[in-house]
């Protein structure tokens, strides 16, 4: 009897435990997407805009009488002289509660981000309700632009940039910069932050082709990184040069790139790189790190613009040597403008003399490292090997031109 | 007392159970915070030295195999030292209970039940404890099991959720800071290691067949270790040492990075879930011994008239300690692991060596193989 007494008190002391946190769920806002500015009224204050899912949206794929229809997402902007001040500001007009669980991606303001990044990452890196693999980008724009814009496939623009994100391996046009490798970045003593750069671009739709004015519809996209040193932004890498940055430290960059067709440079040759890996070797020349990036990776042939006369084996050895070629010199393009234009080690250099030459550089070379970082040298040796023809057998031929 | 029996698996399964809770996230936090990204090795030293402290201790239970630790005092050094050293681990276990209880609360108050109020989720646990401490030792130690399958799968779990992100350069360069840091760091692991050494030392007795005792704790360190190290490895490899010597339970951040597939962005709870077990075991465990010390010195014969004034120590203990988190890992950092350090190495060590030289060795050991002819 006694042993039931104090189960049933038991049990009735754990339930009522959880109604302080209590939340139902149609009184919960979700933010899927979120947008931190300065504000254009007083630089000191953040502007923040929500994304937030508003599920009685029928949206434009929903059924239904037309007339009615609701966007599917709710946004709201409000100011406030930290992040969290503006974030309850906004709930002073929500009529649910805001929860940041779900949310997809954070866009931060160029010109917050030159100033300093500080705010953003640690608010979301404290907030315990935030997953650490929330996507994070830069954008020229406002922040608030790209989280007001309609873009994307889906009735919630938030989810679409991230499948924006998660495609972008495909591309290889860049790293993917989560929450996660942010705050690594940020909190590591040798490495310094690059974070994906978000804009908007004129795209036009298929039904635009019969009304082109009316059809024109801005789309998000990934193009190139922000470059930081330490908390503040100091410009952008291209889309050209992230893939630059990306064959090396990417992890397995699916790119595709276009070669000059061996018989004919004008025509061009697509070729699929696949399982690419990279690795950085350094060795000390009189007290100088020098630096060897060593990438290799398989290629696939996927297009040809022409036929041509080669043997398959003559074919794959020209694009092979192409390949290199073209991946080593993006690659010295995108070092060489990180050195001496940004002078920031994002490339983890830094690191990899740490973990190599661990007594130089825990004697002498961590304390002048940034003057050192830009005069390394950097060699570059690429070494492409194309295994695939992809279903042909011998490259594109053209007998009635032979004839 | 020797009417409760425990067996050789429950015993083998209690010890990573022991050590599980506060170490992979707690302790892991506050070794990063001494020695960055030397956190795991210097907490593969700490298990390397903490294993040969506890083989010390199963040395001497298996000599004096009827006796808990505080009886071994009794009989090397004396009575009324005996009673001292009960006194001195009661309050070591009350603290190390507080300390393990924390572990949950802590998880609970920062990721989960932010608004319930920091007492009730204290006074709730304690009083589940409490349950497991009434309903006695066998049964506390029957979730054991439970709990061992639960850090199982958390560390599959936790694997597989953050491989994707692991680089292997945040390990690296091994020892960086040096020799002599790591091993002043590994003192830190004493703070898990001290509770698992004491209470194996009040349990000892229990166990239904002490052969090969020595092997069977060996074996059940060399699991715990490795469940243990896979923590500290992934973390930093996950997210490096700077941002791992930002939080209070590391394990939760960690647990924030993972992301099993697509389709489970965040298994937090799921975490909690299997954690769970093993917090309880090793907390209730430690209840039980602070309980059990202050039985054997006091002669009180009813645990009721024990359990009950201990839990109401208990409550403000374990709401005090961590009701700023800051202070609870201020705590860990110092006194506690230096407290932990002392008792764990200091007690076995001087009990055997005082009956070394006092013959008391020789004669337990004579004593223990008549009895067993």
């Amino acid at each position: 009897m006694r042993k039931l007494i104090l189960s049933v008190l038991l049990i009735t002391l754990l339930l009522p435990g959880g109604c302080w946190d209590m939340r139902e769920i149609n009184e919960i806002g979700l933010v899927m997407a979120v947008g931190i500015d300065k504000s254009s009224r007083d630089p000191n204050l953040f502007w923040v805009t929500v994304q937030v899912a508003n599920p009685q949206g029928s949206g434009s794929s929903g059924g239904g009488d037309k007339e009615k229809n609701e966007s599917q997402v709710w946004i709201a902007s409000a100011e406030g002289r930290t992040i969290f001040d503006a974030i309850r500001e906004i709930a002073r007009f929500s009529s649910q509660r805001i929860m940041w669980a779900h949310n997809n991606i954070i866009v931060v303001g160029e010109s917050l981000a030159r100033e300093d990044i500080t705010p953003v990452i640690d608010f979301f890196t404290h907030n315990y309700e935030l997953r650490m693999k929330t996507w994070v980008a830069i954008t020229p724009l406002q922040a608030s632009d790209i989280i007001k814009s309609n873009a994307g496939m889906g009735n919630i623009p938030g989810r679409a940039i991230t499948e924006v994100f998660r495609f972008q391996k495909l591309t290889g046009l860049g790293l993917p910069s989560d929450l996660l490798n942010v705050f690594h970045d940020f909190s590591d003593e040798n490495n310094h932050i690059l974070i994906s750069r978000l804009t908007l671009n004129q795209a036009l739709t298929e039904a635009g082709l019969a009304n082109v004015s009316e059809n024109i519809v801005e789309q998000i996209e990934i193009s190139g990184m922000a470059v930081f040193h330490n908390t503040r932004m100091l410009g952008y890498l291209s889309a050209d040069e992230a893939r630059g940055l990306s064959w090396f430290l990417g992890e397995e960059p699916n790119s595709v790139i276009s070669l000059p067709h061996p018989e004919n440079s004008v025509k061009a040759v697509a070729v699929e790189m696949r399982s690419v890996h990279a690795k950085i070797e350094s060795r000390l020349n009189q007290d100088m790190p020098e630096f060897t990036i060593e990438i290799s990776g398989t290629g696939h042939i996927t297009e040809e613009d022409i036929s041509s006369s080669l043997t398959m084996d003559e074919f794959k050895s020209a694009l092979e040597g192409l390949a290199e070629q073209q991946i080593a010199t993006e690659v010295r393009s995108s070092v060489s403008k990180v050195q001496k234009e940004f002078r920031s080690d994002v490339l983890k250099f830094g690191s990899t003399v740490h973990v190599q030459h661990k007594k130089e550089w825990n004697q002498d070379l961590k304390y002048r490292w940034a003057e050192t970082f830009p005069e390394v040298e950097v060699e570059v040796v690429v070494n492409v090997s194309i295994d695939s023809s992809t279903l042909n057998q011998i490259p594109q031929r053209n007998y009635k031109e032979r004839s | 007392m020797t009417k409760v029996q425990i067996d050789r698996m429950q015993y083998f399964l209690l010890i990573p159970n022991l050590l599980f809770p506060k170490a992979i996230g707690i302790t892991a936090g506050v070794t990063a915070r001494r020695v960055g990204g030397d956190a795991w090795t210097a907490m593969a030293i700490g298990f390397a030295a903490g294993t040969l402290m506890l083989l010390l201790i199963v040395f001497l239970s298996s000599r004096f195999s009827k006796l808990t630790i505080i009886g071994i005092v009794e009989q090397v050094i004396g009575k009324w030292p005996g009673k001292l050293a009960g006194l001195m681990l009661a309050a070591f276990f009350s603290l190390g209970f507080a300390v393990s209880a924390n572990v949950m609360t802590l998880h609970l108050k920062e990721y989960f039940l932010i608004e319930t109020p920091f007492l009730v989720i204290c006074l709730i646990y304690i009083l589940l404890c409490m349950y497991g401490v009434i309903l006695g030792i066998e049964n506390i130690i029957r979730y054991a099991l439970l709990g061992f399958l639960g850090c199982l799968l958390i560390n599959v779990t936790m694997i597989f959720g953050t491989i994707g992100d692991f680089e292997m350069i945040n390990l690296l360069p091994l020892f960086d800071r040096g020799i002599v840091d790591n091993l002043a760091a590994s003192i830190y692991v004493f703070g898990d290691l001290a509770l698992a050494a004491m209470a194996i030392g009040m349990i000892f007795p229990m166990l239904n067949d002490n052969n090969k005792a020595g092997r069977l704790t060996f074996w059940a360190m060399a699991v715990s270790a490795v469940i243990i190290i896979t923590w500290p490895v992934l973390e930093l490899g996950v997210m490096g040492a700077g941002a791992m010597e930002q939080y209070v339970v590391v394990c939760m951040q960690q647990i924030r990075c993972a992301q099993l597939t697509r389709f489970l962005p965040r298994y937090e709870l799921i975490m909690v879930f299997f954690f769970t077990f093993s917090t309880f075991v090793q907390s209730a465990t430690l209840y039980f011994c602070a309980m059990y010390s202050i039985k054997q010195i006091s002669g009180i014969k009813k645990d009721w008239y024990i359990v009950v004034p201990l839990s109401l120590v208990l409550v403000p203990i374990t709401y005090f300690m961590a009701k700023d988190h800051n202070n609870y890992v201020n705590f860990l950092d110092y006194p506690w692991a230096q407290i932990c350090l002392a008792v764990s190495l200091g007690l076995p060590l001087l009990l055997f060596v005082m009956a070394l030289f006092s013959g008391k060795l020789m004669t337990a050991s004579s004593a223990n193989n008549s009895t067993g002819s």
